[in-house]
Parts: structure tokens; sequence; C-alpha cells
């Protein structure tokens, strides 16, 4: 059990925190993230945090870690606040909330849960730390080590992809290793592509179907993290390597490092739905992106593999725009392309 | 002494290697390589399992050869103290 010590007694805290006026809030909120006693007690702010009621609207926190690896960091910016403190959190904020935004005008999902979870994310984590990741809870950044990384939260896909880490977690639940995991992987790049092209009003044939473009400083010889339209093309560079993504199943073979290539084999995934939303055409999220979600959201289940996703995908297909539609042809034919066969 | 150390994941998903040989290190390097290694064989770390939330996360694989042979595996969001101060002085070595 921990003990914590507060100067000023943490039921007063509580009491402002659950009753106070958002400005008391927020200043309830960040008199407790800045105490160095409760620094990394992560279990206090937690519960906390967890006392501001789930309003039904979009929620968004930003924290900064101040170059340390204690989460969540301290509270830097809230919902509605005009003005950032720096570029890692203006980013964090803008774009978590176009990925809020996108689920919500398209999918009508409110937040990760669909039950307006409120958006936390960290910034400035670890020293040039050139990562990001979702912990379970929240959205976490580095700020790269400025030789290889810039700062992840310059890229909106990175943002979103992390984010559909926590929807894929509340639906599907996929785990996280093999190929499970690489259709967890797969879901995420999806989802931060549309929520990209959504940004960019662009339609299939103007995307650049990358992920994480402009995340490489110009020393790297690479354009992304990864091609949806083009897997093992997104960068060569004698420091980093070759991309090692596939595009075909026949390139499929057990590892162990990275979960078993959770990475590495989403490639498979991401070039079937690439191949389907140029098929289909229009604006990828429309009809298959629809198909993926609904996918997502009502048919995959923890050990789904490829070629779950693509009956179920090949199923929902017929049953949002029929039996033998263009849609549905269009994604079997994807799916069959990358060596899936349905 | 011979340590290969491996870290994969992470959301660009590159596997970075490296094999570190004591002999190849200066004396201090050595000594506070070994204190690393002593603090974590004392405290029987080597097991924690990974992490079963997190995603986009570092991973790490270390091959202890010492006289006696080890493994460890860790990720991010599960290694303690220990774990890290050793990892921390290894991934210096991966750049």
């Amino acid at each position: 059990m921990h003990t914590h010590c507060f100067a000023i007694p943490p039921y007063i805290l509580e009491h402002i925190a659950k009753n106070g006026t958002k400005i008391d809030q927020d200043a309830a909120l960040n008199t407790i993230s800045i105490s160095e006693q409760i620094r990394g007690r992560r279990e206090t702010l937690s519960y906390i945090f967890s006392l501001l009621a789930v309003s039904g609207k979009k929620e968004r926190m930003i924290f900064d870690a101040r170059h340390q690896r204690f989460l969540p960091g301290q509270l830097i910016m809230s919902e509605g606040q005009r003005k950032a403190p720096n570029i890692f959190a203006r980013e964090a904020y803008q774009y978590s909330g176009a990925t809020y935004d996108f689920y919500k005008q398209i999918f009508d999902r409110n937040s990760i849960d669909d039950q307006d979870m409120r958006l936390d994310s960290t910034v400035r984590y670890g020293y040039k730390y050139s990562n990001a990741f979702w912990n379970g809870s929240q959205m976490v950044y580095g700020d790269g080590d400025g030789r290889i990384f810039r700062r992840f939260t310059r890229a909106l896909d990175i943002v979103a992809h992390e984010l559909t880490h926590g929807v894929t977690d509340f639906e599907a639940s996929l785990v996280y290793r093999d190929l499970p995991g690489a259709l967890n992987e797969h879901m995420s790049d999806v989802f931060g592509s549309l929520v990209k092209q959504h940004y960019k009003k662009q339609k299939v044939d103007k995307a650049d179907w990358l992920i994480g473009k402009g995340i490489f400083t110009s020393k790297i010889n690479g354009d992304a993290i990864r091609s949806m339209k083009a897997p093992g093309t997104a960068y060569n560079d004698p420091l980093i390597g070759k991309d090692p993504q596939p595009s075909h199943m026949k390139n499929y073979k057990k590892i162990s490092e990275d979960n078993g290539g959770v990475h590495i084999y989403s490639g498979i995934a991401n070039h079937a739905f690439y191949l389907a939303a140029m098929d289909i055409g229009g604006y990828a999220w429309e009809k298959t992106g629809k198909v993926w979600y609904v996918t997502l959201r009502d048919k995959l289940r923890p050990n789904s593999d490829f070629k779950d996703a693509a009956k179920k995908t090949f199923d929902v297909a017929g049953d949002l725009f029929g039996i033998n539609s263009t849609e549905q042809i269009a994604i079997k034919r994807a799916w069959n392309d990358v060596g899936v066969q349905i | 002494m011979k340590i290969n150390f491996e870290r994969s994941g992470g959301f660009a998903g590159i596997t970075n290697s490296c094999i570190i040989n004591s002999d190849k290190l200066s004396l201090d390097e050595q000594k506070h390589l070994q204190e690393l290694l002593n603090d974590l064989r004392s405290s029987k770390t080597k097991d924690l399992p990974l992490s079963s939330e997190g995603r986009d996360c570092f991973q790490y694989k270390i091959l202890v050869e010492d006289g006696e042979k080890f493994t460890i595996m860790t990720d991010e969001l599960t290694m303690d103290s220990k774990q890290r101060n050793l990892i921390d002085f290894l991934e210096t070595r991966l750049e």
C-alpha cells in the first residue's frame, strides 16, 4: 500500500475535482500532477482523474513527461484550451481531436470505448525516445533522437494509429502476438491512414498510403515507416536497414522478435486493404473503411487471423452492399491477391 | 563475458541487435556492467511476463554468457528498475 502526502489534503482536491468549475478542476488536477510527492504514482492520478465525469463529449488531456519515464507526467493542456504550451502538446491535442472527430462523424463512435473515454496523451516521454506507444490506457510520444527520428507527434496517422489500438482493445481485443497481433497492427494502420485521408479530404487516388511519413530525419533514405501501397519500399538506409514488410502470405514465417513480427506481417493485410480501397474507389472510409470498422467492431475475436479477417470482411461487405456486389467482389479479390484465400 | 542484446518492436518494428564482449570495454565500463548484472542476478527478475496491454512498445532479449548462461526477456512496460538500468547501458551500444 502506498502512503501519499499532500500539502493540501486529498479530500479537498477530490471535492474540487468533482464539483468545481472547469477552471477549478484544471487547477486541482494541475496541483496534483506537479507534486513531486506523487510523481510516478499513477494509481493516485488515475483515481483523481477518474473523478471527472464522462460528459458525453470530446475530452482531451495532454501531459508532459519532461523527458522522464513516469506517466502520465505534468498536466499541461486540457480540453478547450486555446493555446498549447509547445508544439508537442499542440500536435497531440489537435491530432487526437481529429481522430475523435473522424470516429464520431464517420462511424458515430464516441471515443475509444464508445462511451466518451477521455483521451490522455503524454508527450516528451523519455530522453531522445524514438517511439510512440499505447500503454493500455493512454498514448505516449517521444521526441525522437534527432538523428534518425523526428518527434512522433508530428504525424497524424501515428496519433490515430495509437488511439486505434485502444479501439481494438475495446472491440475485438486482438491478441498482440503472431497473426492476430499483425491484424491488430493492421487495424491501427488502416484507421491511422483513413484519419489522415479524411483530414486532408483525399480520395483513394490522391492518398499516399504511407504510415509515418515525415517521421524520419532528412539524413535517412526513407519516405515513411510503412507503405500500404507497396510494402517493403518505405525505407532503405544503412543506419536502419530496409523496410522488411512483405505484401504476400507466401513470405510469412514464424519469428520470435517483435511479438512474432506484428509490425512486419501487418504489411500483408495492409496491402489487401489498399487493393480493395483502390478497386472500390472514392473516399476510402465510406465503403472499404466501413467494412473494416464493422468487422473490427462486430466480427473479429481475440485470436482472429488474416483468414478470419478475410472471411469476415467478405461477409460484412455482403451484408452492407449485397451478395456479389462490386464491393464484396473487390474485397475477395484483394485478399486473394495477397495470398489469403476466401 | 559476452552479451547478445536485441531490441525489437516499437512503432517502427525495427530490430536492432549487438554483441558486447566485456574485454572490449574500458575497465570502468566492465566494472559497471558487472555491477548491473550482479544486481539483476540477486533480485531474480529474469522471468517477468511481457505486458499484455502495451502496443508498439519495445521488447528486449538479453542473452548473458558469464560462466553461466541466462536469458532475460522483457518489455518497457514490465521491466523493473534493475532491468531498466542494464538496458539503458546496453542501448548505448546500439547507437
